[in-house]
């Protein structure tokens, strides 16, 4: 059992005799899904969570998150999480990696005068978009079922030095993230393996034949050289909110260049450097929200598709941004509409994606019966190629603290697509959620 | 076989039955559009519940002042109306005219009416101005004393140079109007003139009754000229009977079902219906054409096939365009409910996407029906143009080569056309004027603009002042007020005068004075204002006032006249008016609101003004969702706004330049030339997306050889067919025609030129891109899941269209008691513990737990942090809101939801709004329970005991329309504790006057001095909805840091 895990199975147990001194939270949930197209379980992930708050002293406190999660159904753990995972990040598992213990919050967040500090493992948010992202890359994140759950479960926190303070009228944050943990990525003949061309080389009718091998990935270093480091300076003027954005970091998906060697192809991913610069912006105006976030990559990596190519494998810069427009005029109602697009500097011939891509999400969600009622649906569309996804989900607060739901999500559109790539993973889902 | 086949297969087979049920749900329909009522009032376009409705209301009940009929006289002899023949016939008149049965005859006044109140060694007399006899030449000798002794009738009662005199005369019911002025207008034709005496009959109540019917009797002049015309472009397009009647038959099936729809559900024929019904023609002609078009093509083209084989073929290739056009359209009439308040405009929206349905219905059933059962017969028409001859095709095919060589220049030029639009747009005013309805050469005009040029104005604009008490206007500061007013207002261009009961009081106070100049004033003390009123009975009749005060002297009319009929005027005096009665009114309990016809209508128009543009807008956005959606591409959806963009700068081309002003019917054509453009731009990238691979010059010729022809005579049934209402001599149907014209030819050459082209330079550009690099196969959901998908969104949206609704409310003044409740103090700083228990009518309760912080900061702003503690699902949402100093500010707002680790700025809550799901507006909480007396008009209504304690009952009304809106309420009722200043029960009724909630402080205590209710119980008397609030660990000035009160705070959690 990894450092990280033991911690998390302390936590998990001291917490009742912390009780006296903390507050504690607990959360139990049972979620199942099945798919569509089959009538066994895809998902049946049964979860205990426990969240403590403890006042270390004045302005000081302690918080944690301890999170005990087993995949009854075997359909989901296979992962490479373990690989992904810094070893002081990755849970402890157990029942043949089925089930989980991992501790996804622990931080002391307190304040130095007019330094702000939260130091320990944390997730740490950048933009102004929903689900798509353009700043929010500071955390890698688990793409066990894709884009389909909370974004707070999606993102895999890690262990962070945040310090914050106000400079130029506005606050200054300071990033130090040493922990050189990446995206967990689903397996093969996993429901949710990522297939598609735009990031999985796609074997040429010459390559069919040859052996494919593929390299164990070559990892963030880590450490004091590896670590990432971002700046964010915000501030409110003229009623906008306002950042300006600068992050140093690995890029959390593989890179995988081919290798070619007579009769054989060697896939080798690795990890590599970046730079992102950007800024984000929001304001009101009457029933309107209008959000919107901007960000150039100076490196990126791109497939092609190009048999001339020799790693199968081009950098270009990345420039882009998202717009949304949330508009809450209607009574006890969200519309939510957001563009993305993505351009990148250079489009060989070959190249699997577009030059520009755009991605389009509305969201509409409505809550009735005194909001113990929450109607949502949410649409993802891929504008270039068709493809998309709709998640819709009814959500019965039937009590204070228990939610019941009951959900469809279906992708569709072509099978080479980000989203048409999982349409035989469409499915139902059913879950309950107890507070205590 | 699928199931599009299959269904037009029962349908074909099942021709006979469906050519029952089309007749029987025309007959249906029919039998619903005879029960439809015609409302083009314009009251109709103003909610029922508008506080300038409810008062003028008020005004009609109280003092029986409607909108008149105006008799005007004019004598050009030496001695003006001073003639006695001229009198005689005045007074024939005016008996005449009160004897109709239309008409109250005790409110038909002129000189034959009035009385002079002049003064007499015992005080005042008061006699009719005209005597009851042969009148003579001393009787007009007196009369013309009288008038000049009677400063309250020169101008109104009669011109200034006693050249004209007027006889108004108010109508019984306001719904006979018009038959009110054919009936004047009859009895003045049969009148023997004297020499040099004319008469012209007007007024608002003959402009407002005759207006529908004078515009409806040309509408039915021209109408069937246009459906004529229609009909032989269709001929021509096909030279079949059948190809022009059996669209018609669509048409017709469309609108008589859509009428007979709304006249099934109960909403009336307003006057803007007309342009939902020209919308329908057109789009229901249009897929009739299309699909005629494709039948007879595909007779030349394969022969040997049955009819039947051909119905079916046909209608399985245009049912996807014809779908697609339905569903767009549908999305973009829809958009009108949830961005208008005005029920016709609203209507408009719901029943034209009613009715697009209904066409396409008819066109997937009993237009193939019908085809089918017809025998097989070729198209003249198209057979010529197969040999390439005529037919249309020829021009449309040498346009699409000039559009394929130029597309650039093509572009260019549609770009100018659309500059030319947006410099219409630039031009556009925002205007209204009924009396311009009617031709400049109409009686009805000529008679207004005389009546303005030589009286006060023939348009009224009311002042109702209300008084609490009986006898509250015999107060001499409260007559003060409104005599400053009349002579402030006095001063405004457009007013010609005012006439209030501060001039008859003048008029007597000079009576009993022997007529002494130096007394023509306001008494100084109550008493002698009740003198006067009592010495006036003595010899008058009690009732002469009736017009101006109330028997109980608790209300009073302040009428002024306007001599401008527009609305720009109107809306600048009301600007001035507001302003005034801002400054001078509430005094002493009493307060002013603003009424009568010029306000109503002044009312409505801003609605137009502030909604159109945004109107129009979202239809434009509804419509580029839908051709995303259903073409899954955003240059798709973005290519189909071509033809919309160029659509609507042309009406708004034809607007600007023509003159023609934004108003409540021309308003609505944006909306019409978005609901044909898109079916233009749909049919043709349909078309051109059929054969991908090819050139892109032959995709484009193609759409040119497949579409172009129906496209055309698409455009020239319609443009033909409402040009030809051109040519009326009425302004509004003139407009009416251009309008339609200008959008639907814009439509259909911004389709053909700047369409294609965009679509020629686009596909080369890809094809080039193409060369270098292999495009990624394009593969979409199967068609009927995009329609699905489009059907759902439509759903969605009717969904949350019905759940907007406007609201509106009214207002009124404030209080010693009530300022000083507001004043109570709150602490700078405030820190609690909220627990928050919300129960439904069904006993279902949720728990919430806050933590709720303030700071009060030394420039008045005020910051609030709440962070929820539980339940645990909940725990860590913040939120946080800056109320700033100036009023006119939005606030700020932000809320951190710990599942998406996120900050997301919020709108600004309206002030009305439910706090976090409470019983408790955003306001209340702000000034915890404490009203603004900014916001109220309060009045004091004795004292009540709540929970055996002893209360002071303060009745409130919004001292605006604007709080009333912003707050949601008609009227408040609080019932404050003297020694603690805390309302201990506060009642709410809705704008509709009925009881909203009850909000009651059960328990309270005193911290630091400040006493804070810590128990908090809401009721919602209509929903049975029900919040507890209990306040703990309380803490009054505590030191709170203004960082607290930040965005990094939010994310920081409990």
């Amino acid at each position: 059992m990894s450092t990280g895990a033991l911690r998390a199975a302390a936590l998990l147990l001291a917490i009742p005799t912390l009780a006296q001194a903390a507050e504690v939270a607990w959360l139990a949930r049972v979620e199942g899904a099945t798919a569509s197209r089959a009538p066994q379980f895809q998902k049946l992930d049964i979860t205990l969570q426990s969240a403590l708050d403890l006042q270390l002293a004045d302005e000081w406190t302690l918080r944690g998150i301890a999170r005990l999660r087993f995949d009854a159904a075997g359909e989901l753990y296979a992962t490479n999480g373990r690989a992904a995972r810094a070893v002081a990040s990755r849970p402890a598992y157990f029942a043949g990696d089925r089930g989980e213990l991992e501790l996804r919050e622990l931080f002391i967040d307190g304040t130095i005068g007019k330094l702000r500090l939260r130091v320990g493992r944390q997730q740490v948010v950048w933009g102004q978009a929903d689900g798509l992202r353009v700043l929010d890359v500071v955390n890698p994140v688990s793409l066990r079922e894709f884009v389909l759950p909370n974004p707070e479960d999606r993102r895999i926190p890690l262990w962070t030095v945040n310090a914050e303070l106000p400079f130029a009228g506005g606050d200054l944050q300071l990033l130090w993230v040493p922990d050189p943990t990446v995206d967990e990525l689903p397996g093969s003949g996993h429901p949710f393996e990522i297939t598609s061309p735009l990031y999985v080389p796609r074997l040429t009718a010459t390559a069919a034949s040859m052996a494919v091998t593929v390299a164990p990935a070559v990892r963030p270093r880590g450490g004091l050289g590896g670590s990432d480091v971002g700046i964010r300076w915000s501030r409110t003027a003229g009623g906008w909110d306002l950042s300006l954005n600068a992050l140093h970091h690995y890029w959390d998906a593989p890179v995988p260049y081919r290798q070619r060697a007579p009769r054989a192809m060697r896939i080798a991913p690795r990890y590599e450097r970046t730079a992102l610069l950007g800024g984000s912006y929001a304001n009101a105006f009457g029933a309107l929200t209008v959000r919107g976030e901007v960000g150039l990559s100076l490196r990126r990596f791109f497939l092609t598709d190009d048999p001339a190519d020799a790693d199968g494998i081009f950098q270009a810069r990345e420039l882009a941004h998202v717009v949304g427009i949330d508009y809450t005029g209607l009574d006890d109602t969200l519309l939510s509409l957001q563009l993305f697009q993505s351009w990148i500097s250079r489009h060989p011939a070959g190249a699997t994606r577009r030059r520009l891509e755009n991605q389009a999400t509305l969201l509409v969600q409505r809550e009735a019966l005194n909001d113990s009622l929450r109607l949502r649906a949410l649409w993802l569309q891929s504008l270039d190629r068709g493809d998309g996804a709709v998640q819709a989900q009814v959500a019965w607060k039937w009590r204070s603290n228990g939610v019941l739901t009951l959900g469809v999500e279906r992708f569709g559109g072509v099978r080479d697509g980000l989203f048409g790539e999982f349409r035989d993973a469409s499915r139902v889902t059913l879950g309950l959620e107890i507070g205590f | 076989m699928n199931r599009v086949e299959a269904w037009f297969r029962f349908v074909v087979r099942f021709r006979i039955a469906v050519a029952i049920l089309c007749a029987a749900s025309l007959v249906a329909g029919g039998v619903g559009a005879a029960r439809l009522v015609k409302d083009t009032s314009a009251d109709a376009f103003i909610d029922p519940q508008n506080p300038a409705l409810l008062f003028r209301q008020r005004v009609e009940s109280r003092f029986g002042i409607t909108d008149p009929i105006v008799i005007a006289v004019f004598a050009q002899g030496v001695p003006g109306i001073y003639d006695p023949a001229v009198l005689d016939l005045v007074r024939r008149l005016t008996d005449a005219v009160s004897r109709l049965p239309q008409f109250d005859p005790a409110r038909t006044t002129s000189i034959a009416t009035e009385k002079w109140i002049r003064g007499t060694d015992d005080g005042m007399e008061v006699e009719p101005l005209l005597p009851q006899q042969t009148v003579d030449r001393a009787a007009a000798a007196r009369l013309r004393a009288g008038i000049a002794d009677s400063p309250l009738y020169r101008g109104s009662l009669v011109a200034a140079d006693g050249r004209a005199t007027l006889i108004v005369a108010e109508l019984l019911d306001e719904k006979a109007a018009s038959a009110a002025y054919e009936a004047v207008v009859g009895l003045v034709a049969r009148q023997a003139l004297p020499p040099g005496v004319e008469i012209h009959v007007a007024g608002e109540g003959a402009i407002t009754g005759h207006l529908s019917q004078y515009i409806d009797a040309d509408a039915r002049r021209m109408i069937p000229v246009a459906l004529l015309v229609i009909f032989a472009v269709l001929f021509s397009a096909f030279r079949t009977v059948r190809g022009a009647l059996v669209p018609m038959l669509v048409v017709v099936g469309t609108v008589v079902g859509t009428l007979g729809l709304m006249g099934a559900t109960g909403v009336s024929y307003f006057a803007i219906t007309s342009g939902m019904v020209v919308a329908l023609i057109g789009i229901a002609v249009a897929d009739a054409i299309h699909i005629f078009n494709d039948y007879y093509e595909r007779l030349g083209r394969e022969p040997q096939r049955s009819n039947a084989d051909l119905v079916v073929a046909t209608m399985c290739e245009m049912l996807r365009p014809v779908t697609l056009t339905t569903l767009t359209t549908i999305a973009g009439f829809l958009t009108l409910w949830p961005t208008n308040a005005m029920p016709p405009i609203r209507w408009f929206g719901v029943f034209g996407a009613t009715g697009v349905a209904l066409a396409w219905l008819y066109t997937i059933t009993v237009l193939p029906a019908v085809l089918a059962m017809l025998p097989r017969r070729t198209s003249p028409a198209l057979d010529r143009r197969n040999a390439g001859a005529g037919g249309g095709t020829g021009w449309v095919m040498r346009l699409g080569h000039a559009v394929i060589g130029r597309p650039l220049a093509t572009l260019v030029l549609a770009a100018m056309v659309c500059a030319t639009g947006a410099a219409g747009l630039a031009r556009l005013e925002v205007d209204y004027s009924r009396i311009d309805n009617f031709s400049a050469n109409s009686p009805l005009h000529r008679a207004d603009r005389a009546i303005n040029a030589n009286f006060q104005g023939g348009y009224h604009l009311d002042v109702l002042v209300m008084g609490e008490a009986e006898e509250s206007l015999y107060e001499p500061e409260v007559l003060r007020r409104i005599e400053q007013l009349q002579a402030r207002m006095a001063t405004v261009p457009g007013v010609g005068g005012s006439v209030s009961i501060v001039d008859y009081i003048r008029q007597m106070n000079r009576a009993v004075n022997a007529g002494a100049g130096e007394f023509d004033r306001l008494p100084d003390s109550r008493a002698a204002v009740a003198q006067l009123f009592l010495l006036y009975t003595l010899s008058g009749d009690p009732t002469d006032f009736e017009q101006e005060i109330d028997a109980s002297r608790r209300e009073a009319l302040v009428r002024f006249r306007l001599r401008t009929p527009r609305w720009s005027d109107h809306a600048r005096i009301v600007g001035e008016l507001e302003r005034e009665l801002a400054v001078l009114f509430p005094v002493g309990g009493v307060r002013a609101a603003i009424t009568g016809r010029v306000m109503v209508d002044h009312v409505w128009m801003q609605g137009i003004r502030d909604s159109h543009f945004a109107s129009v807008a979202l239809s434009v956005l509804a419509v580029l969702a839908m051709c995303i959606v259903l073409f899954r591409s955003l240059a798709l959806g973005l290519a189909c706004l071509i033809p919309v963009a160029v659509a609507v700068l042309a009406v708004y081309a034809v607007m600007g330049f023509g003159q023609v002003w934004l108003g409540v019917a021309t308003s609505m054509f944006a909306s019409v030339a978005i609901g044909l453009g898109i079916d233009f731009a749909i049919h043709t990238l349909d078309r051109a997306r059929q054969l991908r691979g090819e050139s892109p010059e032959v995709r484009v010729l193609h759409v040119y050889r497949s579409t172009g022809r129906p496209l055309l005579f698409n455009a020239l049934a319609v443009v033909l067919g409402f040009g030809v209402v051109m040519l009326s001599e009425v302004p509004p149907v003139r407009q009416f025609g251009a309008l339609v014209a200008a959008g639907v030819a814009a439509a259909f050459f911004g389709s053909v030129t700047a369409l294609t082209a965009a679509m020629v330079l686009v596909l080369r550009r890809r094809r080039s891109g193409d060369a270098a690099a292999p495009a990624p196969v394009r593969v979409g959901l199967p068609q009927p899941d995009r329609i699905r998908c489009g059907l759902v969104l439509i759903g969605f949206g009717v969904v949350m269209a019905g759940s907007s609704a406007p609201t509106v409310a009214m207002e009124d003044p404030a209080s010693e008691l009530m300022r000083r409740v507001h004043a109570r103090p709150e602490g700078r700083t405030r820190s609690q513990v909220v627990r928050v228990e919300l129960t439904d009518r069904r006993g279902v309760t949720r728990v919430e737990e806050t933590q709720v912080q303030r700071l009060r900061e030394a420039d008045g702003s005020r910051r609030t942090l709440v962070v929820y503690l539980a339940p645990v699902n909940v725990r860590g949402t913040a939120f946080l809101t800056v109320d700033h100093a100036d009023a006119a500010r939005d606030d700020d707002q932000w809320l951190y939801l710990p599942a998406l680790r996120k900050v997301r700025r919020l709108p600004a809550a309206d002030r009305g709004d439910s706090f976090f799901g409470t019983d408790l507006s955003y306001e209340e909480i702000k000034n915890d329970g404490r009203p603004d007396p900014a916001d109220w008009v309060f009045t004091a209504h004795g004292s009540d005991r709540v929970d055996g304690v002893e209360c002071t009952l303060v009745e409130g009304r919004p001292a605006s329309e604007r709080v009333a809106a912003a707050l949601g309420f008609s009227h408040a009722r609080w019932c404050v504790e003297a020694t603690t200043l805390v309302s201990r029960r506060s009642e709410f009724w809705d704008r509709n006057g009925n009881a909203l909630k009850v909000v009651g402080t059960p328990e309270l205590r005193r911290i630091d001095g400040i006493w804070i209710a810590t128990r908090i119980v809401a009721v919602n008397a209509k929903t049975g909805h029900r919040s507890v609030l209990a306040l703990r660990d309380i803490q009054v000035d505590a030191p709170l840091d203004a960082s607290l009160f930040t965005q990094q705070r939010l994310t920081r959690g409990p």
